[in-house]
């Protein structure tokens, strides 16, 4: 991996291209994130910002360009990439008839991580026990969020992609999280962030692209 | 992986007891073909006697069919699989865990369906050993094909799993009807060769499978 003024190199995207059927999602996109940051991807819909962290997790692969995450390809080494990476998806990933503790006693067994910090991590995002004891089908959509967010900042992991991660929030579970984001910088750790919430984001983030058709622009950096 | 594997098997066990597909939808369907052959045969215990094996093996397939479907819908819902996929999730943990849950709920499926048979047909299980070791490697067997090829089928439609694994699963049920057969007959020397068959063919499909199914959940 790249040592530079600004850290080590995570991730370096250099004129990746990912066709989705015939259409291209990302087009001959740059784009570097360094330990330590917070990247801001913001974009209207379709620009290509999940596409961007999809292709980061491995989930779709480039046409052609380059794709570096911590030095290796995440589509050929993905099972090793994804050990060191975390997603918050659109999609919630849970079992709809399982309580929220329940999903999260398996994917701390399934994935290795800590059931403790999840549980921390669902109680600090505002979830009660009994929320957490009710199946996932009966949770509204923000609490349903908050387990998925729960599992994905508990996991010890060097890189956080996270898509979307306001929506359905209320103000108070928004505010958390972002001092999420920003302590798990801190701590040395990558955090990728697609979102529409310009002003939320902008105050957190050390470095800013624009997704606009398949294109990535640097448009801020510190 | 067998950390995994064992996650996955309770967590799908426990999903099936809380959704009870297999109560609502298999049992009533296995009481209604044991029912419908024992008037249709006028409990002529011969006939009955004869047409079991097959009887139970066609029943079963359909039992296993509905429970592979059903396991792999879980994983749809909320997108769950592509959750265990960016967690690094063993995929081999998954396949196996999947095949435990998936065998397990069978085996349930086929003692209520040979009591049925026993009682409705009036024939009674000789060799029960036998029919319960086959029962378990084809169930097996075809729970592994099943698996693997509902992951290749996905998003293809649902009609092409039941085409396409019973083609593949054929050699199984047809060794298990045999094994089963022989041991109602209570002539097990004769289900020997097909045994051993049936275990072949149901440890090359397991084998298969582990290695495989890393593949097929990238795909």
């Amino acid at each position: 991996m790249t040592e530079s003024p600004n850290g080590r190199l995570v991730v370096r995207l250099r004129g990746a291209t990912v066709m989705l059927d015939r259409f291209p999602a990302l087009a001959r996109c740059d784009f570097d994130a360094y330990e330590s940051e917070v990247v801001f991807v913001q974009g209207p819909n379709g620009s290509g910002k999940t596409t961007l962290l999809r292709l980061l997790g491995g989930l779709v692969e480039a046409m052609s360009g380059s794709v570096l995450v911590f030095g290796r390809d995440p589509k050929a080494e993905a099972r090793a990439i994804r050990r060191e990476v975390s997603y918050l998806a659109h999609s919630y990933q849970m079992y709809e008839d399982l309580s929220g503790r329940e999903n999260l006693e398996f994917f701390a067994v399934a994935a290795g991580c800590d059931l403790d910090d999840a549980i921390e991590w669902a109680q600090r995002l505002g979830l009660a026990t009994r929320d957490l004891d009710a199946r996932f089908r009966v949770l509204s959509a923000g609490q349903r969020k908050k387990i998925s967010a729960a599992i994905a900042l508990s996991r010890r992991t060097e890189l956080l992609l996270i898509d979307e991660p306001h929506a359905l929030l209320d103000q108070a579970t928004k505010a958390i999280l972002d001092l999420g984001f920003t302590e798990a910088a801190r701590a040395g750790k990558t955090v990728i962030v697609a979102s529409h919430e310009l002003d939320r984001i902008s105050a957190l983030a050390t470095r800013r692209y624009r997704m606009s058709n398949g294109f990535a622009t640097l448009v801020e950096s510190p | 992986m067998f950390r995994t594997a064992v996650a996955m098997a309770k967590k799908d066990l426990r999903l099936e007891w809380r959704a009870r597909v297999l109560l609502n939808q298999v049992l009533p369907f296995v009481f209604v073909v044991i029912v419908l052959f024992a008037f249709g045969f006028d409990a002529k215990v011969e006939i009955l006697t004869q047409v079991t094996p097959g009887l139970f093996w066609v029943t079963t397939f359909f039992g296993l069919e509905l429970a592979i479907t059903r396991a792999m819908a879980i994983e749809g819902e909320n997108q769950a699989q592509v959750g265990l996929v960016m967690m690094g999730v063993n995929p081999r943990g998954i396949f196996l865990g999947k095949v435990v849950a998936i065998v397990l709920e069978i085996l349930v499926l086929e003692v209520v369906l040979s009591a049925g048979i026993a009682v409705l047909f009036n024939s009674p299980l000789h060799d029960v050993a036998l029919l319960a070791a086959s029962a378990l490697l084809a169930d097996v067997g075809v729970a592994t094909v099943g698996i693997v090829l509902a992951g290749v089928t996905e998003g293809l439609g649902g009609s092409l799993l039941p085409l396409l694994l019973f083609p593949v699963v054929s050699p199984v049920l047809l060794c298990a009807t045999k094994v089963w057969q022989y041991g109602l007959d209570q002539t097990p020397a004769k289900a020997i060769p097909w045994s051993e068959l049936l275990i072949g063919f149901s440890l090359i499909y397991l084998v298969v499978g582990i290695l495989v199914y890393g593949v097929v959940l990238e795909g």
